[in-house]
C-alpha cells in the first residue's frame, strides 16, 4: 500500500457554486489501488446516490450528476465522498452551494462618552446565503480618504463592530460595511456621522428614591450626573420610568428635563415601587442631533407610606 | 520508592528521632494534591470534549458526525499522537516516561486545536474552542507541575513540528479534524486512568501521619 498517494481523486476540488446549478464529479482511482469504476459508489452528506446518475467514463472513473443543487446543508460545504465497495472512503470534496452576499442594510453607530464608537448592522438577506459570510466595517473621515477597517468584532451582538480609539470630533465620518463570502461581495450604503451626533452615556448613579415627609401619593427620586460627561451636560435630558412591585407595566416620565431631581405624584398609598433613571446626552459642544439614550439604571426600590 | 519513604518515617517518628523538616511535609501534600487536580482536570476536559466534539461534527455534516464513522487514517494524520498503543507497554512505563508522554502529546494536540480556532467558521464554535484550549493549556501546565513535584524533568524543548505537510483540500482537512478529536479523547480516557493509578501511588494519608508524629 503506498503511503504517499491518495487512494483517488475528485474532480471537481470543494467547488463553489450557486444554488440552482448542476455538476458533474469524477472520481478516478490512483493507479496503484486494485479498483475498477464498477467497484465505487457516492454518497452526498452519507446518503447514498443513485445509480442511475452515475456513468463510468474509463476503467477506473466514475462520474455523478447532481442537478438543482440545493443550498449547503452546511457552512462548511457538503460531503461528496467517493467509496469503494465495502464502504471505505477513497476520496471527498466539499461543495460550497450558496448564493452571494446582499447588502448590509441598517448601520446604527453609537459612541459611549465621546471615546469610542461601536456600530451594528443587518445582514442584507431575508433568508440564508448558506455560505460563510465575512463582515468587514470600514470607516475613513470625509475629507482626508484613507480607508480604516474596524478590528473588534461581536460586542454588541454578531453583526456588531467596537472601533475603541483614535476618533476625530467635529469632522464627519463615512461607515460602511462589505459583505464578503465566497461567491461574491456586497457593500452597504454609506453612512455619514460626526460623533458628536451619536454620543450615550452611562446611567446615571446614584439614584436615591425617598418618601416626601408624610405625603402617601408621592416619592421624591434624585440622582447624579453621569460623570464621564458632566463638564459638559448643559442639555441633558432625563427620563424616569417606575411601576408597581408586582406589575410589568412600566410608567414613564418624560418632561425631567435637565434637573437631577424630580417628584413622582399620583401613587398608590404604602406600595412598593421600582424606579429608573436614564440620561440623554444630546447637543454636546452645540450638536444638534437627537443623542442617544443610555441604558436604565438599576432599579431602585422604595415605598409610599400608608395611610 | 514512596511506601519505603513512609516506613523509614514511621520508624523515625517511633523511635522518637528529630521529625523530617517541613519542606518534606509539604511537598509531599502538594505532589498529591497536583495529581488529584489533574485528575480532576482530565475527567473534566473529557467532559468538555463530548460537547465540543458533538457540536464540531455537525459543523463537518454527514457522515462526520454519525455514530459509527470511521475514515482511513491517511499518512498525514500520522501528525497528530496516535493515543492507540499496547497497553501492556503502556503499564510497563516509569511513571516518569509516561507523564513525559502526556505532556508532549498534550502540547503537540494543543497546536493542531488552536489552528482549528483560527479557521472554524461559527461564532458558537470558536467560542467553545477557545474555552477549552484554554482549559488543555491549563491540563498541559497541571502536568508539569506534578512532573515538577515528582523531581521528573520536563521534556525539553516546543512541541515537535508536524511531519507532514497540512491537508491540500477541504475534505482532507475534515478527516484531519476528525482524527484530532478522536485522538484527543482516547488521551484524556487513558490520561485518567494513568492519573488515578499514580494518586494511588502518593497516598495524602501519609500527610496525615507526619503532622500527628510532629504533634509529639
Amino acid at each position: 500500500l503506498s503511503g504517499s498517494a491518495d487512494p483517488a481523486v475528485i474532480s471537481p476540488q470543494d467547488p463553489t457554486l450557486l444554488i440552482g446549478s448542476s455538476l458533474v464529479a469524477t472520481c478516478t482511482v490512483s493507479p496503484d489501488f486494485p479498483l475498477k469504476a464498477e467497484d465505487l459508489y457516492w454518497t452526498l452528506n452519507g446518503r447514498r446516490l443513485p445509480k442511475t446518475s452515475y456513468t463510468t467514463l474509463g476503467p477506473s472513473t466514475l462520474s455523478v450528476a447532481l442537478a438543482h443543487l440545493n443550498g449547503s446543508r452546511q457552512q462548511s460545504g457538503d460531503n461528496l465522498v467517493c467509496h469503494s465497495r465495502d464502504g471505505g472512503i477513497l476520496a471527498g470534496s466539499c461543495l460550497y452551494v450558496g448564493l452571494p452576499p446582499e447588502k448590509p442594510v441598517n448601520i446604527t453607530c453609537w459612541s459611549k462618552n465621546m471615546k469610542d464608537l461601536t456600530c451594528k448592522w443587518a445582514p442584507g438577506t431575508e433568508g440564508e446565503t448558506f455560505l460563510h459570510t465575512n463582515y468587514t466595517l470600514k470607516y475613513k473621515l470625509r475629507w482626508y480618504g484613507r480607508d480604516n477597517t474596524c478590528q473588534e468584532y461581536h460586542t454588541a451582538g454578531p453583526y456588531s463592530c467596537h472601533i475603541p480609539k483614535d476618533l476625530a470630533l467635529f469632522t464627519p465620518y463615512e461607515i460602511w460595511v462589505e459583505a464578503s463570502n465566497r461567491l461574491g461581495v456586497a457593500v452597504s450604503d454609506v453612512v455619514m456621522l460626526d460623533i458628536l451626533d451619536v454620543v450615550t452615556t452611562d446611567p446615571p448613579p446614584d439614584v436615591h428614591v425617598s418618601r416626601v415627609g408624610d405625603l402617601e401619593d408621592q416619592l421624591s427620586v434624585r440622582w447624579s450626573s453621569p460623570p464621564a460627561l458632566k463638564d459638559f451636560l448643559f442639555q441633558a435630558k432625563y427620563q424616569i420610568q417606575y411601576r408597581v412591585e408586582d406589575s410589568s407595566e412600566w410608567k414613564v416620565v418624560d418632561d425631567v428635563g435637565n434637573q437631577t431631581s424630580c417628584r413622582l405624584a399620583g401613587l398608590r398609598p404604602g406600595t412598593v415601587y421600582f424606579v429608573q433613571v436614564r440620561c440623554n446626552p444630546f447637543g454636546i459642544y452645540g450638536s444638534k442631533k437627537a443623542g442617544i439614550w443610555s441604558d436604565w439604571s438599576n432599579p431602585t426600590a422604595a415605598s409610599t407610606p400608608r395611610s | 520508592g514512596d511506601s519505603w519513604g513512609i516506613f523509614t518515617f514511621l520508624c523515625a517518628a517511633l523511635c522518637n528521632l528529630p521529625a523530617l523538616p517541613a519542606l518534606n511535609c509539604s511537598e509531599e501534600l502538594g505532589t498529591s494534591q497536583s495529581i488529584q487536580q489533574t485528575y480532576d482536570l482530565t475527567r473534566y476536559l473529557e467532559h468538555q470534549l463530548r460537547t465540543l466534539a458533538g457540536t464540531y461534527l455537525n459543523y463537518l455534516g454527514p457522515p462526520f458526525n454519525e455514530p459509527d464513522f470511521n475514515p482511513p487514517r491517511l499518512a498525514r494524520a500520522e501528525r497528530v499522537p496516535s493515543a492507540t498503543v499496547d497497553l501492556d507497554l503502556w503499564r510497563g512505563l516509569t511513571d516518569n516516561a509516561r507523564l513525559a508522554a502526556n505532556y508532549r502529546a498534550y502540547s503537540r494536540l494543543l497546536c493542531y486545536l488552536r489552528v482549528l480556532d483560527g479557521q472554524v467558521g461559527t461564532a458558537e464554535l470558536r467560542h467553545r474552542l477557545a474555552h477549552f484550549c484554554a482549559s488543555l493549556q491549563g491540563l498541559v501546565l497541571s502536568i508539569g507541575g506534578v512532573m515538577s513535584s515528582l523531581g521528573y524533568p520536563l521534556p525539553a524543548g516546543p512541541p515537535a513540528p508536524p511531519g507532514a505537510p497540512p491537508a491540500s483540500n477541504d475534505f482532507l482537512k475534515k478527516m484531519d479534524d476528525f482524527w484530532l478529536l478522536k485522538e484527543l479523547q482516547t488521551w484524556l480516557w487513558r490520561s485518567a486512568k494513568d492519573f488515578n493509578r499514580l494518586k494511588k501511588k502518593v497516598p495524602p494519608a501519609v500527610v496525615t501521619l507526619r503532622l500527628e508524629a510532629r504533634g509529639f
